[in-house]
């Protein structure tokens, strides 16, 4: 579970893009104790999530909690939200485990191993017929292991979880082991050709400032500024909340994954982060980041600015070099592997709740619930479709959406020892603690629904950090889980039909 | 004739929390008929001992208790009861008998567990009997032979163990809570030959063979809903490198009966992780699974038109 909610925060993605994504939206902004900082806010999400995962060991997430303790209405509408979330991202990743993962990784290694072809090839697998093409090809290969069953990806996890860590912490020995000076000096040699100057370290800060960026120095507004970017770092750490009814032992399993995984992607995070101001310069990184972002024209090197391919430059060694390009290409491959994982599950378990047809309920001999594999499959084949040749994606506000998930699943939390009084008094006693009188459950749910209440006001008010913002970014939020609620409906109408009625799934018979 | 609609439910395992929501399901589902698929007794007695001073202790769930006065020994013995174990108050004198003597300990196990069915079946019927519900029970391969002459006394809950039982007018029912060896040798375990006398026995019974319901407490071999963590030799639970290895846990003589006969339903139990539906052939076969000790009633509503499954639903209550 602890790898399973490794790759659900995705380390290597997180490492390769937070430092320079923060530098150029929040200048200014300490990356390092961003991190720090969201990785406390999360210690709150995170406790609400694996004790609420203690005392409902079953899979579906938020879909089984609120449907318990507030309506089943809400747990799906939800719990539909969050699926296609996941499908949208299992599709967007399929792409841009093309256009980013390859590509980022053949333009690197091409740099740093002189080998100009592959710097071409990175131009090639960008193009959209080789983003759609490759990202099918992704879709189809997890399809396939979803299929093969339990014991398929667990093998699929550690076979690309041991590369995956070893190229990061390859990369982290590499950036411990390097001086300014030696990473200046290096850079100077190897970009060269793509500056035509024999500085090239400074030549792109004066270009950055040439283009109008300024250089402020690290400061603590523009940090705490960053947190929502401090908290992203870790969405998907309580992806093992979602597969509850799959975790032997959930009461000792489930806060060790979560929590395990917060505490071992945040020390990661801080200390690539520090290593990485100070290897690279605070300078030169506002500069690379002020290019890229804002002057595009202007930007000189072959490879976006994520910092494996920064650690691939220093790097005399081809074999650590390699090891750190496969490193990156599966980081972003395995969230295509593991897409069907959460929404399969999910959808599976509103079949159970007779809300969807039986049909996606269907288990072949392994145990792999194949239908609700290859519907996953399918929605986010339209999803790859729509982020490889149109700009609909672009109204999608992930960060939002996945706040009110996490807000609206916090609910639960605060109402669960109260509308559920007898399901609590049932459950393990580390969900049963109180502090000061008020039970621990209900102090985390709190801390949860402000930090969320924080992240969805900061949403808003600064769309540069949550993506779009806007009439028609609200609508695509609104139609999300208003669409949820109309299924509901439906099926609850068609359901009754039928003599059934979809509530009494949940409701608790009177036990006197 | 209306529909039939059933609740059924299975493995509560002594917990009278869950009994008694059970018996309150009829009503609270409006249905017709009350079925529990077997495994009702409990596995274990608590002691609450007399500590010679005028109190007593006892341990429940890991936590001790001090009692002091009685209402303070009954709370524990109700919660005791309600978490699906037998409350016995013992001196130090009896304790150190019973401890000496296995022998007794069974005899007493067994002496409490006719008490506490007898004692189920008198509630049962305290309260359904003016409702219209009418109340089966199959005891199950956990439950001792002995708690059979339990039900023997009752005039109002059914045993409907190895006969043909008419719910209604249209649906004949089947019933059996024995099942194919376990690892636990527990006392309806049988070998699976056995296993296969005894429904073709019933099957043969059956007049209306697309109407009827097979209450057979072990799922059908390779379902889906017999899935089980393997155990070794030594009763744990088998681990392989991509963790806990799971085996199908039913029975063959139960899947083969299904697809000869292909029944209108078949309700079952016993793995209490592989709750679920599936369809063999044209039977929907059911396994509400179990989370007794959590308080939770698994069930399954289901509601049957003359000669068809008209809905069914799968309940945590």
């Amino acid at each position: 579970m602890l790898v399973l909610n490794a790759f659900g925060t995705n380390i290597g993605i997180v490492l390769a893009l937070t430092v320079l994504t923060g530098a150029s939206l929040f200048p200014g902004s300490n990356m390092a104790l961003a991190v720090i900082l969201g990785m406390i806010l999360c210690v709150f999400n995170g406790l609400t999530y694996g004790l609420m995962s203690v005392a409902m060991p079953r899979s579906g997430g938020e879909f089984v909690w609120l449907s318990y303790t507030v309506h089943p209405l809400v747990g799906f509408a939800t719990n539909w939200g969050l699926v296609i979330v996941f499908c949208f991202a299992y599709g967007m990743y399929a792409g841009m485990t093309a256009n980013f993962g390859f590509a980022a990784t053949f333009a690197s290694l091409g740099v740093t191993m002189n080998l100009p072809w592959l710097v071409g090839w990175a131009t090639t697998v960008a193009t959209p017929n080789w983003v759609f093409g490759l990202g099918t090809l992704f879709i189809l290969i997890s399809i396939v292991i979803f299929i093969l069953g339990p014991k398929a990806i667990r093998t699929f996890l550690w076979v690309v979880f041991v590369p995956s860590m070893l190229g990061t912490i390859a990369s982290l020995a590499v950036f411990l082991g390097t001086s300014h000076e030696a990473f200046v000096s290096t850079f100077n040699t190897v970009i060269q050709p793509y500056t035509n100057s024999t500085n090239s370290y400074q030549f792109i800060i004066n270009a950055a400032k040439g283009a109008g960026a300024s250089f402020p120095t690290m400061a603590l507004v523009p940090t705490l500024m960053a947190l929502p970017l401090g908290y992203w770092a870790f969405v998907g750490f309580a992806n093992s909340a979602y597969v509850g009814g799959e975790v032997k032992t959930p009461g000792r399993t489930q806060p060790l994954a979560i929590m395990g995984t917060l505490l071992l992607s945040g020390a990661v995070y801080a200390v690539m982060f520090w290593k990485f101001y100070d290897v690279v310069g605070w300078d030169f990184t506002t500069a690379v980041a002020y290019l890229y972002y804002s002057a595009p024209s202007q930007y000189p090197l072959p490879s976006p600015p994520v910092l494996n391919f920064f650690v691939g430059l220093v790097t005399a060694n081809p074999y650590v070099s390699l090891l750190i390009g496969i490193s990156f290409i599966l980081w972003t491959f395995m969230l295509v592997g593991l897409g069907p994982l959460i929404p399969s599950r999910c959808m599976f378990t509103w079949s159970f709740a007779r809300i969807t047809p039986e049909a996606l309920a269907k288990v072949d001999k392994r145990g792999s619930p194949w239908v609700t594999v290859v519907v996953s499959g399918l929605i986010a084949e339209l999803f790859l479709y729509l982020f490889t040749y149109t700009n609909m994606l672009d109204l999608v506000n992930y960060t939002i959406i996945w706040a009110i998930i996490f807000f609206i699943g916090g609910i639960s939390a605060i109402l669960l020892p109260y509308t559920k009084k007898s399901l609590f008094d049932a459950s393990p006693g580390i969900v049963k603690k109180k502090i000061a009188g008020f039970p621990l459950l209900v102090i985390v749910g709190i801390m949860n629904e402000v930090l969320f209440g924080f992240i969805i006001y900061f949403s808003i008010i600064n769309p540069a950090f949550s993506g779009p913002t806007g009439a028609s970014a609200y609508g695509m939020i609104a139609t999300i889980f208003l669409s949820g609620i109309v299924v509901y409906i439906i099926s609850h109408y068609v359901r009754k039909r039928q003599g059934i009625d979809l509530a009494l799934v949940w409701k608790e018979v009177p036990p006197e | 004739m209306g529909d039939t609609k059933i609740f059924y439910a299975t493995d509560i395992h002594g917990s009278e929390r869950t009994f008694i929501k059970f018996l309150n399901a009829g009503k609270f589902y409006g249905v017709n008929v009350l079925l529990m698929g077997g495994d009702i007794t409990g596995k274990m007695i608590v002691p609450i001992r007399d500590q010679g001073d005028g109190t007593y202790k006892s341990r429940l769930l890991g936590t001790e208790y001090i009692l002091k006065t009685e209402s303070e020994i009954q709370e524990i013995e109700k919660n005791i009861r309600f978490n699906g174990y037998y409350p016995y108050r013992v001196t130090e004198t009896e304790k150190q008998e019973l401890d000496a003597n296995p022998q007794r300990v069974d005899e007493l196990f067994s002496k409490l567990m006719i008490a506490a069915t007898e004692r189920w079946l008198h509630v049962a019927e305290e309260r359904l009997r003016d409702t219209g519900i009418k109340c089966y029970i199959t005891p199950g391969n956990d439950d001792r032979l002995e708690i059979d002459q339990a039900f023997e006394k009752s005039d109002f809950v059914v045993n409907p163990e190895g006969r043909v039982v008419q719910i209604d007018d249209y649906h004949e029912m089947i019933s059996t809570g024995y099942v194919n060896m376990t690892p636990w040798k527990a006392p309806r375990d049988i070998p699976e030959e056995e296993l296969q006398k005894k429904i073709d026995a019933l099957t043969t019974q059956v007049k209306n063979m697309g109407n009827c319901i097979f209450n057979f407490h072990c799922p059908p071999f390779d379902s889906g809903l017999d899935a089980a963590p393997k155990l070794d030799a030594n009763m744990k639970q088998v681990i392989s490198p991509s963790g806990v290895v799971m085996a199908p846990a039913g029975s063959t003589s139960v899947r083969k009966a299904i697809e000869v006969h292909q029944p209108l339903l078949s309700l079952h139990g016993h793995i209490h992780e592989s709750s679920g539906f599936k369809r063999i052939g044209r039977t929907l076969c059911l396994n509400p699974g179990s989370e007794y000790s959590e308080g939770v009633l698994r069930g399954a509503i289901v509601t049957l038109s003359k000669d068809k499954v008209k809905s069914y639903l799968l309940t945590r209550g």
